[in-house]
């Protein structure tokens, strides 16, 4: 139905060459680079054969993609507690990550509404031939290329910063429904249905933000930001001088390869366990997690 | 898509082809070699949009397994498996040829392969094509015809298709392959390709993943191109080139054109010799051997002399008319020409033709008044351009004794359309496959159409409400044997419990596969089993809850069942399907793909135990 609603007799029309011309417009792009590190890296069995593995750091995943008319960039965080029912936690967030993907690559979503693309691509889900079951926790930027604005969509604790000139301009908040347990989609089996925490994708946290050239978006989800603070990462991001995707990708590592250093030292006062004092919880030092940063950086298009 | 995207995904198929492409490269005579090497450059590009197709597995506007997955570059090659990101068809196999709901076929049948599938795909430049290379990455080889259009400048007036190859339906290895069957020469330009498939031989779905079309700009060889302004125009053509429009095309009036003073005066001198010759066969007996005759030599014959064209003629073998293996000659001087022997037909099928305003509404309207009053089968199956609200209201009011009409895929038809063929009140067949008929006009065509026997609302996503339905079909629908509401998201079980009860008792096949509602809470699937007996046909496709208690209510109640999908179960175990197989003696297909209890060493066991039945299994590789 749709082609023909596209096409219908103008097919001939389109056919004799009449091509529609695109407007040159000076817009702002995105150099991306994404890095991750799982937290038993090596130890974890490959237990799903049947999931996509691209993008997956143990079980988070990210995406990267573009269309004409924006950049976007997801992470997506699966909750590790479904390894007790014999369900691989990636499973449900590399779908999720590769069918947002997906969609912004075929352009069918408005830049405006990155809530969108989270709704759809859960739906989505429930289209494929293998039952995906699991929950995650999923954080959307979208960068519309026109207005030069940043659109973004965050559920769970995963997050989104946007650093200007050394300092933080402009970040996502957090959503949890209590400590340690943020807000998620989730897809359970048939006898957990009702027992299973799930969150409605419009329930997620957006937000618009005027960006500006030179301007750097760090996408990434909780394992950077329960063991960095704002500060470090910072002070990492300063190093970069260039926006060359080899310097972004260098610095994506390294913020990843220092978050996850933090995660295991037992004696750093991290984000995560000021967090935990805060809700009357007595821990220290790092949180061992997946860690998957998307660093990106706004550049003028020519 | 960019020209860097271009040379890093030849680059990687290069490397992963260098094997083969070594292999060809050193069987290939030198000759050809130096011809690639002189030849223009080729420009390669992947399909830019997806215009038409006849049937996808997935759902208008998804992501999965939808025919709109064929744009852009390859995403699974070189894996193998059954991925939902290719372009999947509706169907495979000879299952729903067996099905209760199986149309019934026409008498004469087409000599070529008929196809059941085909797909129109848009590039962004122009070509001359030299080479088409179909991704195929699940149950490969169901290929059998490439069309190419013709653009003629001036707007609106009609698109010439080409084969530029037709062969017959391969037996392909199990592996992912790229597909480039040797393309015939094309003399003009063209952006829009028709790939047509048959996957009858299939024993699984076909997944397609991409399409690449090769070829130059510029003309291959100028010296041997004749001037795109001398193009003879098809209509004029004489002979019977499979790729011009055919003698079918051309008047009744004028018919057994071929009948010159030379010929008719050697066959008077034969017939002076007293030599007895095919024509002075009793008129039955030239009838009968017609009748086996296809279309195309049906007309081919009539030109041969008066007598045979006189029989090839006769109003008796145009009784049943199904021209969709001919769809790209089908215009509408063609089926004027047609129209003079057509006045006894019955049973006609325009499925697929004359897409892009090739055959015109007018053209169709005034074919069927000429010769629709005793049609009782109809089927017009992606014939987007002419079935609109307008012509369906003539279709019902030319053919009154309508017993089954197909409008698969015609996306123009609105309200008004639906309205109209609830005033077919004598239909028993109904196939609104991919359409937009909504909640008010299906309830309106069930309660008017009471002797409704097969019923498809296959993805017809607009109905909204299909609980609404499924009490009009419960009050109205005695007969009705097969229902099809694949796809239907707001079907859920108070609909089937409804259904169940009045239609139970009749139902020989039943569809509700991917309701997302649908489900075994209640014990709506066990109740469906009690009240249905008859069942020879169900699909249960991923409806994730049924359980072991829903199949042995199946083994217990459906002894007939042939064919059963419970595809994405999650609750199943194999000690159920055992029962299933042990008590439903006449089961031939069984799909438990992706069913997560169900592993590969018991499908394997009861495949030995069990040959009679084919037991599908579905897999990915990485």
């Amino acid at each position: 139905m749709q082609s023909v609603v596209k096409y219908g007799r103008y097919i001939v029309r389109a056919l004799s060459g009449v091509a529609v011309a695109e407007v040159p417009v000076k817009h702002f792009r995105l150099v991306s680079a994404a890095s991750g590190v799982a937290k038993d890296k090596g130890v974890k069995a490959t237990v799903a054969a049947l999931t996509v593995r691209r993008n997956v750091n143990g079980d988070d995943a990210h995406f990267i993609a573009s269309n004409r008319v924006s950049d976007v960039l997801g992470v997506a965080d699966g909750v590790g507690g479904w390894h007790n029912y014999g369900v691989d936690p990636s499973q449900f967030s590399s779908y999720l990550m590769s069918t947002c993907e997906r969609l912004v690559e075929q352009g069918t979503f408005s830049p405006q509404f990155p809530v969108e693309i989270i709704a759809t691509s859960y739906q989505e889900l429930l289209e494929n031939k293998v039952p995906i079951i699991g929950s995650s926790t999923v954080c959307i930027v979208v960068l519309d290329r026109r207005n030069h604005t940043i659109y973004t969509a965050n559920l769970g604790d995963s997050g989104c910063l946007v650093v200007r000139e050394g300092k933080v301009v402009h970040r996502s908040e957090d959503q949890q429904h209590y400590f340690n347990t943020p807000f998620q989609l989730a897809l359970a089996p048939p006898d957990q249905d009702g027992l299973v925490l799930s969150d409605s994708p419009h329930s997620a946290e957006r937000s618009a933000f005027d960006v500006e050239e030179g301007d750097l978006i760090i996408v990434a989800t909780d394992g950077l930001f329960d063991n960095m603070s704002d500060d470090l990462i910072c002070e990492e991001l300063s190093k970069l001088t260039d926006r060359r995707l080899e310097s972004m990708q260098r610095t994506a590592r390294s913020l990843v390869e220092i978050a996850h250093e933090l995660s295991r030292d037992p004696d750093y006062v991290s984000p995560f366990s000021l967090h935990a004092r805060a809700n009357g919880i007595n821990l220290t030092g790092g949180k061992p997690d997946d860690i998957t940063v998307v660093l990106a950086s706004v550049t003028l298009n020519d | 898509m960019s020209d860097e995207e271009h040379h890093a995904s030849s680059f990687v198929l290069f490397l992963l082809n260098l094997k083969r492409t070594l292999g060809q490269l050193v069987s290939s005579k030198p000759r050809e070699r130096d011809e690639a090497v002189k030849q223009h450059p080729v420009v390669e590009q992947y399909a830019a949009d997806v215009v038409d197709f006849s049937s996808q597995y997935g759902r208008d506007y998804g992501l999965c397994y939808t025919a709109e997955n064929l744009k852009g570059p390859h995403r699974i090659y070189p894996r193998y498996g059954d991925f939902a990101e290719a372009f999947v068809t509706r169907t495979y196999g000879i299952w729903w040829d067996l099905a209760p709901s199986a149309c019934e076929p026409f008498q004469r049948v087409a000599t070529r392969n008929t196809s059941s599938d085909f797909i129109d795909i848009l590039f962004k430049k122009m070509v001359f094509p030299n080479k088409l290379e179909i991704y195929e990455t699940f149950n490969p080889g169901s290929t059998v015809r490439i069309l190419a259009a013709q653009v003629n400048h001036e707007e609106d007036s009609a698109l010439r298709w080409k084969v530029l190859w037709e062969g017959m339906p391969q037996c392909a290895p199990a592996v992912p392959r790229v597909y480039s069957p040797q393309l015939d020469r094309c003399d003009f330009v063209t952006s829009l390709i028709r790939i047509e498939f048959s996957h009858r031989h299939l024993s699984y779905y076909t997944s397609l993943d991409a399409v690449r079309l090769l070829g130059s700009a510029e003309t291959p060889d100028p010296h041997e191109m004749p001037d795109p302004h001398e193009t003879p125009d098809p209509h004029e053509t004489d002979g019977l080139d499979r790729d011009n429009n055919s003698c079918a095309v051309r008047g009744g009036g004028g018919g057994g054109g071929g009948d010159g003073p030379a010929r008719r005066s050697a066959y008077e001198t034969r017939r002076g010799d007293d030599c007895r010759s095919l024509v002075d066969m009793p008129e039955e007996v030239i009838q009968y051997i017609i009748s086996f005759f296809d279309i195309l030599d049906l007309c081919r014959v009539a030109q041969t002399c008066r007598t045979l064209c006189k029989h090839c003629y006769d109003a008796q073998q145009f009784t049943e008319l199904d021209l969709q293996p001919y769809w790209h000659m089908i215009t509408d001087a063609a089926l004027a020409g047609l129209a003079g022997r057509c006045h006894l037909m019955r049973r006609l099928s325009l499925s697929w033709c004359g897409p892009y305003h090739n055959l015109t509404e007018a053209g169709f309207v005034r074919f069927l008044q000429s010769c629709g009053g005793n049609l009782t089968c109809l089927r017009l199956a992606s014939c987007t351009e002419y079935v609109t609200n307008s012509s369906l209201k003539i279709i019902v009011d030319v053919c009154p004794g309508l017993t089954e009409l197909d409008v698969r895929c015609c996306g123009r038809l609105g309200d008004e359309g639906f309205a109209e063929i609830a005033r077919a009140s004598r239909l028993q067949r109904l196939n609104l496959y991919r359409t937009a008929v909504r909640t008010s006009e299906a309830a309106l065509i069930v309660r008017n159409c009471v002797h409704l026997e097969m019923l498809n609302f296959d993805s017809c996503s607009q109905i909204a409400n299909f609980h609404e339905v499924a009490v009009a079909i419960a009050e109205n629908l005695r007969e009705l044997k097969c229902l099809n509401v694949c796809r239907v998201k707001s079907v859920g079980n108070n609909s089937l419990v409804v259904i169940a009860q009045t239609c139970g008792a009749a139902l020989l096949e039943l569809d509700v596969g991917w309701c997302v509602e649908v489900s075994s809470r209640d014990g709506c699937l066990v109740n469906l089993a009690r009240r249905c007996p008859r069942l020879r046909a169900l699909y249960l496709t991923s409806i994730r809850t049924i359980n072991d208690r829903d199949l042995q209510a199946f083994a217990a109640h459906c002894r007939d069942l042939e064919q059963l999908d419970i595809l994405g179960s999650m609750g199943v175990t194999p000690i159920a399907v055992a029962g299933v197989l042990l008590e439903c003696t006449q089961l031939k297909l069984l799909d438990v793909s992706y069913c997560t209890c169900i592993e590969f060493i018991d499908v394997h066991r009861w495949r030995q135990m069990y040959p009679e039945v084919t037991i599908q299994k579905s897999f990915k590789n990485i």
